[in-house]
């Protein structure tokens, strides 16, 4: 530590450097996220039961239609897993927050929001990365899934990518819902979104006011990404980029009202 | 990140003749609510302020103004010169929250060490757990600490950042009286290094205690500024106890200026702005009167007095 030198000197550090709050805040974001059993079981659990459930645990790779059950499996669970993790550390853990006060305390320290907001950024897709490995070499080991070196990162790296929009929509539930009932609105609302979205129940399968809907949800574009990462080719990528950054645009709008809103009620 | 160095040179010579924190003419209100209206004060450097009041005073407005954690609907509040948003004036400052929550899942000594990552010269981790009696419970979660604990944690994270100034919205609010004392000896211990302590509390003996000044307010509005001596002999208050072997005539006080009479059996109780006549009334009627104490008013007598004076006066 720099000694202690008078006021006036110009050479005394005013605040602290950026670099130095950023690994300290991931660690703290990533121990608290990891520490709390309401993320691990749905977070890390929930995908292996989920992708032995699709049937990605079958002896051989059936093909049903030129596509692979594991490799549909592996991805559709892989995207579940993925917007699971942000909205979950996005949403329901802001909305703790506010609800703990906790925004308060962190609001009267030097620690800028944009620190703040990019160690949560930061955390969230390095637990991602975590949970989408486990996933993977489950696969890989118990699933028996193959795929060449190339197809496991290009899922890895779009899911990564491809997840923005649900970044952004988690921090606008964060900001927008009642603490006190955050975790069940997001969870419930969560599953249902995932479950209309023609991921795990086949298009075919679901009410003909959803097929025709379902398509365009947030979670199947994702879910269209991965697939085509892991050669189950359904739907076009470029039409499918193109609509997450729509919505990336949307939810991005939706994120600055919902934070605005919430600035003015709380530190007006 | 966010400043150059020519820009932090300048400010840093505009700032050193400023006074620490000042208000000028700041009105703030919730909805129809006035919470604070038309304050003005400045606290030099060094200087240990109470804020003191009732509830709905105005004192946590007043504390959130200054930290920048609200903005005034009207006038200016300034910390080091600057606005107190500024991350140059946050990072000078320390604060005590009376409703701030905590990460209950991080150990005592991972959420130190974070929110020292936040200051520029931050105080030794070691340092920071010793000053707040914390060393036995650096690896204890937070969430597993008790009440005085989890204040001391408070206090903790106040001052790992080595502040210039330190904010305490009611710092010992749930505290047992042992607790209590051993804060206030923790806070003398920090006046000595020159810090600015700017407090709120409605126990008077606090104020009294720890500040060299009090700022009295009620209404959102200043009643009184001034060192706990002069604010008590602003206030010309005495209490007259007594006992009498026959009971006073009915109606003995009535034209008397008294205050909080009290009458149980043979003991007498009461307060006067005017301590010459109420003697002289008493020693010349014709009983026998014994065992006189006259006493300065507390600082709650003498704030009650300021107020109802105030209230008196506005509402006519």
């Amino acid at each position: 530590m720099p000694a202690r030198v008078t006021p006036g000197s110009s050479t005394r550090r005013l605040v602290a450097p950026w670099r130095a709050m950023l690994w300290p805040q991931v660690q703290a974001e990533g121990l608290r996220l990891w520490r709390t059993p309401s993320f691990l079981v749905p977070g890390l659990l929930l995908p292996l039961v989920l992708y032995s459930l699709l049937g990605g645990l079958g002896k051989a790779n059936s093909l049903e239609g030129g596509i692979s059950r594991h490799a549909y499996a592996l991805a559709s669970v892989a995207t579940y897993s993925i917007i699971n993790v942000v909205l979950y550390s996005f949403g329901v853990s802001i909305a703790n927050e506010r609800g703990q006060r906790l925004n308060l305390l962190m609001r009267a320290t030097p620690l800028p929001a944009s620190i703040y907001l990019l160690a949560k950024v930061v955390t969230a897709l390095l637990s991602a990365l975590i949970i989408l490995l486990v996933l993977c070499g489950f696969a890989l080991m118990v699933g028996g899934v193959q795929l060449s070196a190339i197809s496991w990162v290009t899922l890895i790296a779009s899911l990564l990518l491809g997840v923005l929009p649900f970044i952004l929509l988690g921090f606008a539930i964060g900001n927008l819902v009642n603490p006190a009932g955050a975790t069940p609105i997001i969870n419930l609302s969560f599953f249902i979104l995932a479950f209309a979205s023609g991921v795990f129940v086949p298009l075919t399968q679901l009410p003909a006011a959803l097929q025709n809907i379902a398509p365009y949800s947030p979670f199947y574009l994702l879910a269209l990404l991965a697939w085509n990462a892991v050669g189950v080719h359904i739907g076009t990528i470029g039409n499918t980029v193109w609509l997450l950054v729509l919505y990336s645009v949307i939810f991005l709008s939706l994120a600055v009202w919902a934070y605005r809103r919430e600035e003015r009620y709380s530190f007006g | 990140m966010f400043t150059s160095a020519t820009h932090r040179a300048q400010t840093v010579e505009e700032v050193s003749q400023r006074p620490a924190i000042e208000l000028e003419d700041v009105s703030r209100s919730f909805g129809t609510v006035e919470a604070l209206q038309h304050v003005s004060f400045a606290i030099p450097e060094g200087q240990a302020v109470a804020l003191l009041g009732p509830n709905g005073a105005g004192k946590t407005t007043a504390i959130g103004l200054m930290l920048g954690l609200r903005r005034p609907s009207h006038g200016q509040v300034r910390l080091f010169g600057l606005d107190p948003r500024d991350r140059r004036a946050r990072s000078r400052c320390g604060c005590m929250l009376q409703e701030s929550g905590v990460p209950l899942n991080l150990t005592v000594r991972e959420i130190i060490t974070l929110f020292r990552s936040y200051y520029p010269h931050p105080l030794p981790l070691a340092q920071v757990l010793e000053m707040a009696g914390l060393q036995k419970k650096a690896m204890t979660h937070v969430g597993s600490l008790s009440g005085g604990q989890r204040q001391r944690l408070y206090f903790a994270l106040a001052i790992c950042g080595d502040p210039d100034v330190f904010f305490l919205d009611e710092p010992t609010t749930g505290l047992d009286v042992e607790a209590r004392r051993h804060f206030w000896e923790q806070l003398r211990a920090f006046r000595q290094l020159g810090k600015t302590i700017v407090l709120t509390t409605h126990y008077l003996e606090e104020a009294d205690t720890l500040a060299d000044r009090i700022i009295l307010l009620d209404h959102g509005r200043v009643r009184a500024d001034a060192p706990p001596a002069l604010l008590k002999a602003q206030v010309t208050n005495r209490r007259i106890a007594f006992e009498v072997n026959e009971p006073l005539p009915a109606g003995f006080f009535d034209q008397l200026p008294v205050s909080q009479l009290e009458i149980q059996g043979h003991r007498v109780s009461l307060l006067t702005p005017q301590l010459e006549t109420v003697l002289r009334a008493l020693l010349t009627q014709p009983g026998e009167i014994t065992n006189l104490t006259i006493t300065e008013a507390s600082l709650e007598e003498a704030f009650l007095q300021l107020t109802r004076a105030e209230s008196e006066a506005k509402g006519g």
